[in-house]
């Protein structure tokens, strides 16, 4: 069978074929800009290392952040961060700064925060409650805004307090958010007896800013 | 005219598929993980030595620490007494080799009766790496093949309770 290609039919073809190829040659352009930049893994929301940190500490409580680095100590991924509470014991505590920052030309917000833990009969999560609050550094007006807190909430109901805070809260770019998180264990000691650790992530997932239909919008 | 579907196709094409890619980019999502890691110390003290300090009211009396390794094993101690109430002080030197603090609490022992055990010196806390002594005192009344054994507990030093 003879397949005859019309001349708008052979228009379309082309056309086609040149978005492909510009589409192909801007990624890879792109890929070659952005291997070094921040930019570089798309990330529009990024933490600030050096302004996260452990606030405060019970007595011989070993508490810390971390980062993902390469080995010559750099890091490497600033969407990850690791809150690490060593040696707790009945009544300690142990809180935690963390700031991430909006790098985009974008108005982002929260859309939702996601909680994971595993519970077995070693683990610690009913024994821990999570107290704080949440600030917004405001872009050269060098304030922040307390967007709201919390107090003495269990590790099941983390996430949606967190996401009632955050909710609807525009973060426009250059802006700084910082929750300040708090873990403070039970005080009885005989609760204890036989557990050993927990871990859990929390997922903050950000998305772009839409202000509601009631809402306007402040004009810089 | 037999043209002007195709024009109108290509058109159609074109801003179906910018309308998909301004879609893309406004259901544009990005997340965070906070990974929180949890643990509490692991409690490992080990008797380094034991030594018979004082002993009174005994006819005779053999004491010795048996040694596995660096640590003390087992203490024995073979008392003959008279008709007064024997007693005795053990003095034992006790390193924390964990990641807390400890303190001792008490001694667990398993005879009934008039049998004192009990710690009459201890250190307020135990800190990692250190050695400290714990001072027990043992006295009985007037017995006759009386065997016992004791245990020395020892719990995490709370600095807030």
């Amino acid at each position: 069978m003879r397949f005859k290609i019309g001349r708008y039919k052979s228009l379309l073809i082309i056309a086609v074929v040149s978005l492909i190829i510009t589409g192909l040659s801007f990624a890879m352009a792109a890929a070659e800009e952005f291997k070094n930049s921040d930019l570089a893994y798309g990330s529009l929301m990024e933490l600030v290392p050096d302004e996260c940190g452990v606030l405060d500490a019970s007595p011989d409580v070993l508490a810390g952040v971390e980062f993902q680095r390469d080995k010559h100590g750099k890091i490497i991924n600033r969407t990850d961060i690791n809150l690490v509470a060593a040696n707790i014991y009945a009544g300690a505590h142990a809180e935690f700064r963390i700031t991430a920052q909006n790098i985009s030309d974008l108005n982002l917000s929260v859309d939702r925060y996601k909680l994971a833990y595993e519970a077995d009969e070693y683990s610690l999560a009913d024994l821990i409650y999570f107290s704080g609050a949440v600030k917004i550094l405001r872009y050269g007006e060098q304030y922040y805004d307390e967007l709201g807190s919390f107090k003495s909430v269990a590790l099941t109901e983390l996430d949606d307090s967190l996401t009632a805070i955050f909710k609807y809260r525009e973060i426009k770019p250059g802006e700084k958010i910082v929750l300040e998180l708090n873990q403070q264990f039970d005080n009885e000691q005989a609760k204890f007896a036989g557990r050993t650790n927990l871990t859990y992530k929390l997922m903050p997932v950000f998305v772009q800013y839409f202000p509601k239909s009631d809402q306007t919008t402040e004009s810089e | 005219m037999g043209g002007l579907p195709h024009i109108g196709t290509t058109l159609i094409v074109l801003i179906v598929a910018l309308g998909l890619m301004g879609t893309a980019y406004a259901s544009w999502t990005q997340q965070f993980n906070i990974f929180s890691a949890i643990s509490t110390g692991e409690l490992n003290v080990e008797i380094k030595d034991a030594v018979l300090e004082s002993s009174s009211s005994h006819k005779s009396l053999s004491f010795s620490a048996r040694k596995n390794g660096d640590a003390v094993d087992e203490v024995q101690m073979d008392v003959v007494t008279n008709s007064k109430p024997f007693s005795a002080v053990v003095v034992f030197s006790v390193e924390n080799n964990g990641t807390i603090p400890v303190i001792c609490t008490g001694v667990d022992q398993t005879a009934a009766g008039d049998l004192t055990v009990e710690i009459v010196a201890a250190p307020p806390l135990i800190d990692v790496g250190e050695t400290e002594p714990v001072t027990v005192r043992v006295a009985k009344g007037y017995c006759d093949d009386f065997e016992f054994s004791a245990l020395l507990k020892f719990e995490q030093y709370n600095a807030v309770n």
